[in-house]
């Protein structure tokens, strides 16, 4: 190559260079703030601690609602996606208020390049690459420093946890524990749920509902034996209930807009 | 003239004889050279979360280290921290209830202070502040306790012959009259944050690779406490424990429970509602901030209330699915012991409380509290 070449070369090289850098590029878009609420209802209606509820004519109330997502999504009509959260702890239980109504837990997520995207994608639970980790891998104030959902038993975290109970043979006392607590690699469910959110300044937030009585309508429209299973966390090597349980978040969440 | 001499005594008397309360930079003579604080720790804990308000510093750990002994804290001077929190007790008192400087009693227990740096969701048994700093607060102007004022405490602070400079030390202060309650408790709870396990507690050992330090009794009440029959093939069921207390290093950054030490039948009916007077929930009453078991053999008596004097009280009373009903206690509570095929639970045995308490006793570090580091300095 000649002396007068190389300079020439060096030149087109660096004036395609420029105009690469200038071609449409995804952090040329506008990035914003999404506001995420996720709730929790019964049937319909805010979940509400410890009221009288009847499931399959059964009277039953709940104590406790709780879980872990992952890697909440959002995907784009063409196949790209923006994976908003990493892990998040969601505590329907109430809390500091003076009312036994489920709390909202409302997120807002920086960065979030302004677009409409066509659907959302959860994971319940704790993904498998983070579960493989134990509460004391984290700092203190990290979601998954929570010591009393892990199992060691399990060497997994407490993805959700359902308590409560019921008045399995109806004379009026709630003599049934319930205590749904799903773990495991193997419970890990991946949803996406078809919706238009759009992401500009402004927009309202995206409202997550998750019902926790839905919870117990399995596929065929059944409800759920709670007489039978009762309780689901003891044995690492049976999770028949817990998966069919935690399959139930697909029709239980219901994403809007 | 005379107007003149006035003038000329009243400046001298500025300068020789400044009121505590004067600012003249009276401290600026010491040396203020502030030297980060390392926390010890054992390497498989986290960090203890330090607030940014309040980096932890080596002349801020000695102080709060005098503070929380000198009972220079209290109105008359005859109580300090370490009245109700020594270290023989795990910083306990090993009493139900504590007395204060009046000789009336409290209504709770004093709790263990190991690890209380971890704890983020609540101090005191029902949660009612947020940071140690806070905490350190309460107990001083506590009519049951130290019965101070604040006010009064800061003045005895900025006459003592010591403390001026130790907060110097710590805290930059140019004068004594810089000291105030809000950097004494800073000092405190510095001094609370290293109040870290040893890591050489017998479950220590074994969590970090001795697994054949446990004898049989206390492997099968790890496997009780942590549900872990399936991992070590055994058939010995879920007492339902670690699901308050946890099944990892067993911190005490916990939740707040209904453990049905009292039967009641309806919200209105307990003696304590503790959280509930919190969170104005009715349904919160009852509850309590469940602690750490680390230690739990050297802090009886047990309960917020202190009613529990041995281990085995305790586990009679959890073996037994506790006093109350759904829900006024917590519905796991019912669920220790082997399913018994209709929904219920059979009660735990003989062996299996055994077991969990020869567990239990595994948590006990020796180490932590004859660590020369936390003990009384005077």
């Amino acid at each position: 190559m000649s002396n007068i070449m190389k300079p020439l070369l060096f030149a087109l090289l660096l004036l395609a260079l420029s105009i690469t850098a200038c071609g449409p590029k995804e952090n040329d878009t506008p990035k914003t703030s999404l506001n995420v609420t996720f709730q929790a209802t019964y049937d319909g209606a805010r979940f509400v601690n410890l009221k009288n509820y009847t499931l399959g004519g059964i009277p039953v109330q709940f104590s406790r609602f709780d879980m872990y997502i992952s890697d909440l999504t959002l995907l784009k009509a063409d196949g790209s996606e923006i994976r908003v959260a990493d892990v998040d702890f969601l505590d329907f239980s109430p809390d500091i208020a003076s009312s036994d109504m489920s709390p909202l837990v409302q997120r807002t997520f920086q960065n979030i390049p302004e677009g409409e995207y066509a659907s959302l994608r959860i994971g319940y639970g704790v993904k498998p690459d983070l579960n493989q980790k134990r509460p004391s891998n984290f700092a203190i104030d990290h979601p998954l420093n929570n010591e009393s959902h892990y199992w060691s038993g399990w060497q997994s975290y407490i993805f959700t946890k359902i308590e409560g109970a019921a008045d399995a043979d109806n004379n009026g006392s709630l003599e049934l524990g319930l205590t749904y607590h799903f773990g495991s690699d193997a419970v890990y469910k991946t949803f996406k749920f078809d919706q238009t959110i759009h992401v500009h300044p402004g927009e309202p937030s995206v409202q997550v509902d998750i019902d926790l009585k839905k919870m117990f309508v399995m596929p065929d429209g059944s409800l759920y034996d709670i007489k039978a299973n009762n309780a689901t966390h003891s044995d690492p090597n049976n999770v028949t209930v817990a998966q069919a349980l935690s399959s139930n978040f697909e029709r239980a969440t219901a994403v809007n807009q | 003239m005379t107007g003149l001499l006035g003038t000329v005594i009243l400046i001298d008397a500025c300068k020789e004889n400044p009121t505590p309360n004067e600012p003249d930079g009276d401290l600026l003579d010491i040396t203020y050279d502030p030297q980060p604080y390392t926390i010890i720790k054992p390497a498989n804990f986290p960090d203890v979360p330090v607030p940014d308000s309040n980096k932890m510093t080596v002349a801020g750990v000695q102080l709060g280290r005098r503070l929380f002994y000198d009972p220079i804290l209290s109105a008359d001077s005859t109580m300090s921290c370490a009245t109700c929190h020594l270290p023989k007790g795990s910083f306990s008192d090993n009493l139900a209830v504590s007395k204060g400087i009046d000789g009336i009693a409290g209504r709770r227990s004093a709790m263990p202070l190991l690890n209380v740096g971890y704890v983020t969701n609540g101090l005191f048994w029902d949660g009612r502040v947020q940071t140690l700093e806070q905490q350190a607060l309460r107990p001083v102007e506590d009519p049951i306790e130290m019965h101070a004022m604040w006010p009064n405490i800061i003045e005895k602070l900025k006459k003592h012959p010591t403390y001026p400079t130790l907060f110097r030390k710590a805290f930059g202060i140019e004068d004594r009259a810089e000291i105030t309650r809000d950097i004494a408790v800073k000092a405190i709870a510095q001094f609370e944050r290293i109040l870290i396990s040893s890591g050489a507690s017998k479950y220590d050992r074994f969590k970090a690779g001795e697994t054949t330090l446990f004898d049989d009794e206390e492997l099968d009440g790890f496997v009780l406490y942590a549900a872990e029959s399936t991992n070590y093939g055994l058939n010995l069921p879920d007492a339902q424990c670690s699901h308050c207390h946890g099944s990892d290093l067993l911190l005490g950054n916990h939740n707040y429970f209904s453990n049905g030490i009292d039967s009641v039948g309806t919200y209105n009916d307990y003696k304590d509602i503790g959280r509930g007077a919190v969170t104005l929930k009715q349904s919160d009453n009852g509850k309590f901030r469940t602690p750490s078991l680390r230690n739990i053999a050297l802090s009886a008596p047990y309960m917020h209330d202190g009613r529990f004097q041995t281990l085995e009280q305790v586990l009679e009373h959890y073996g037994n699915h506790g006093k109350s009903v759904f829900p006024y206690q917590d519905v796991l509570i019912q669920q220790a012991g082997f399913p018994t095929g209709n929904g219920q639970n059979a009660k735990l045995t003989a062996y299996h409380k055994k077991a969990i308490i020869r567990f239990l006793q595994t948590l006990t570090d020796t180490e932590f509290v004859n660590n020369p580091d936390i003990q009384n300095p005077f």
